[in-house]
């Protein structure tokens, strides 16, 4: 389990995370909603030991951050973080190179699942493409959870589904997954559980599907009567 | 340690063009103005000889040898030109080693600092990576200088030759101080240069977590470094105060290795605690 609680950070003298605390479960795919500049990449990053927090404390199977973490997390970043000169190839043997639970045929899968070309570089690919490399480098490897910021922005319809399809897929199955996500069409019928974020706190933390059983509403009908009340 | 090496290699590759770049610049400019100074040298000595219709063992015996340091020196700024050049060059990627990681498209920094691997590795990939460019510049340059030498041994007829060894050659060299011969001079020169690189990594690394404000703590420290220990090699070098000069020696050498302490332990704590992307 992650365990967030109580985070807090302020970007000058404002107070973006306010005191923020919620659980991802494994074998759930638990999403992180809120508006523009509500602090859900900043959380992702804070898990991820890329920026520090100012109070609070993020544990991982009970575990403080350290770099061993990223035996157990992955985090897939709103954009691809690998230089624009290599080629995917490269990309690969970098990820084989670096990282003790890479899977080397579920990449392989994956690769050939969303149709990607070894000898394209890195700098040259289309938003899409990149979007779905990120991914194949996100989902090989062996962990417990895996964080994505934003997987389906900017990215077309037929691509989108692509991924979409990856979550309902094994690869998730057993797996922890937070996702952050404005768009909350593209993942609303995929979630266990919603988080929704408004100006530094968690306004609202729910099952899904107890949600639709004992008050009938989907997690759009929530977003509304919270976010435009 | 496995990690460490990998990094170090990724590090090298990253830079490998710039780094030949700069040592076919040394080699074709010092190799170029070796020759030039060589043919301006003997033409100087012909063109004597026919004035005065004397012969080659007769010029040697009233007219000083052409010795290696004298042609070496006779195109002095084309000798040191590619060795600032690289000096330039190697400062400004102790900032974009780093730097480039963060700027740009890829944002490259994510994937390093989430390597399951201790952040500090990447501190002494880099360092490592920096290091090992500046030293073997300057193995081409004792190579160059050696590529020298047979040059003059093949055009200046044996009468006019005086002979140096490598060493002795490389010590009447004014650029002496990018190579230099005595063992605690080499020390001395490269350890200081050392711990300017790690107070320089750290600055950046200030100016990482706490933008501006670590910027400027960061650079005060480094600059009061600088005029401190140039502060101190002046009073050695001058003498006559209350400590020999020796004792300023060992008073620099125990403050450069205390700063190189303090450059690494608060390089590393940033990375693990405060870095952000």
């Amino acid at each position: 389990m992650i365990e967030i609680s109580d985070i807090r950070k302020k970007f000058r003298r404002k107070h973006v995370l306010n005191g923020v605390s919620f659980k991802v479960e494994k074998g759930q795919i638990t999403s992180l909603i809120g508006l523009n500049g509500a602090g859900k990449s900043t959380i992702l990053k804070a898990i991820m030991g890329l920026t520090p927090v100012d109070g609070g404390s993020i544990r991982i199977a009970g575990q403080p951050i350290t770099h061993d973490i990223y035996h157990t997390v992955a985090f897939i970043p709103d954009r691809l973080t690998m230089p624009g000169s290599m080629k995917l190839r490269d990309g690969l043997q970098f990820m084989a190179d670096f990282y003790p639970r890479w899977n080397p045929e579920r990449a392989e899968d994956l690769m050939s699942f969303f149709r990607l070309e070894r000898s394209e570089r890195i700098g040259r690919l289309s938003k899409g493409t990149a979007a779905k490399f990120n991914l194949v480098l996100g989902m090989a490897q062996d962990v417990d959870y895996v964080l994505m910021d934003e997987p389906f922005s900017g990215i077309d319809m037929f691509s989108r589904e692509l991924i979409a399809e990856v979550f309902t897929s094994q690869l998730v199955e057993d797996r922890g997954v937070l996702i952050t996500t404005h768009e909350i069409r593209d993942v609303e019928h995929l979630i266990d559980r919603a988080v929704l974020l408004m100006e530094g706190h968690v306004i609202k933390d729910f099952n899904c599907e107890e949600m639709r059983e004992a008050e009938g509403k989907s997690v759009i009908d929530v977003m509304r009567e919270v976010y435009r009340p | 340690m496995k990690t460490y090496l990998k990094l170090v290699h990724m590090e090298i590759y990253r830079f490998r063009f710039i780094l030949l770049g700069l040592m076919a610049l040394t080699a074709v400019v010092q190799l170029l103005g070796m020759q030039m100074s060589l043919t301006k040298s003997l033409n100087d000595v012909y063109r004597r000889m026919s004035a005065e219709g004397i012969s080659l063992s007769e010029y040697a015996a009233s007219y000083s040898k052409l010795s290696f340091g004298s042609i070496h020196s006779f195109n002095e700024n084309l000798m040191t030109f590619p060795i600032m050049t690289c000096i330039v060059v190697l400062s400004l990627y102790i900032f974009f080693i780093w730097y480039r990681e963060w700027f740009g498209k890829s944002s490259f920094v994510y994937r390093l600092l989430m390597l399951p691997h201790p952040r500090f590795t990447l501190y002494l990939s880099k360092f490592t990576a920096i290091m090992i460019f500046v030293f073997s510049l300057v193995a081409l340059q004792v190579v160059l200088i050696a590529l020298q030498m047979a040059m003059y041994r093949i055009r200046i007829p044996i009468e006019l030759r005086e002979y140096n060894t490598l060493i002795q050659t490389i010590g009447m060299w004014k650029a002496v101080i990018f190579v230099p011969v005595r063992l605690q001079e080499f020390f001395l020169v490269y350890g200081i240069g050392t711990v300017f690189v790690l107070m320089l990594f750290t600055t950046v690394l200030l100016e990482r977590c706490y933008r501006f404000k670590g910027l400027i703590a960061g650079l005060t420290y480094t600059v009061g470094t600088v005029i401190l220990i140039v502060w101190i090699m002046m009073m050695a070098e001058r003498g006559g105060y209350f400590f020999y000069p020796s004792e300023f020696l060992i008073a620099s050498i125990v403050f450069m290795l205390f700063n190189a302490a303090l450059s690494l332990w608060l390089g590393r704590w940033l990375l693990r605690k405060k870095v952000t992307v």
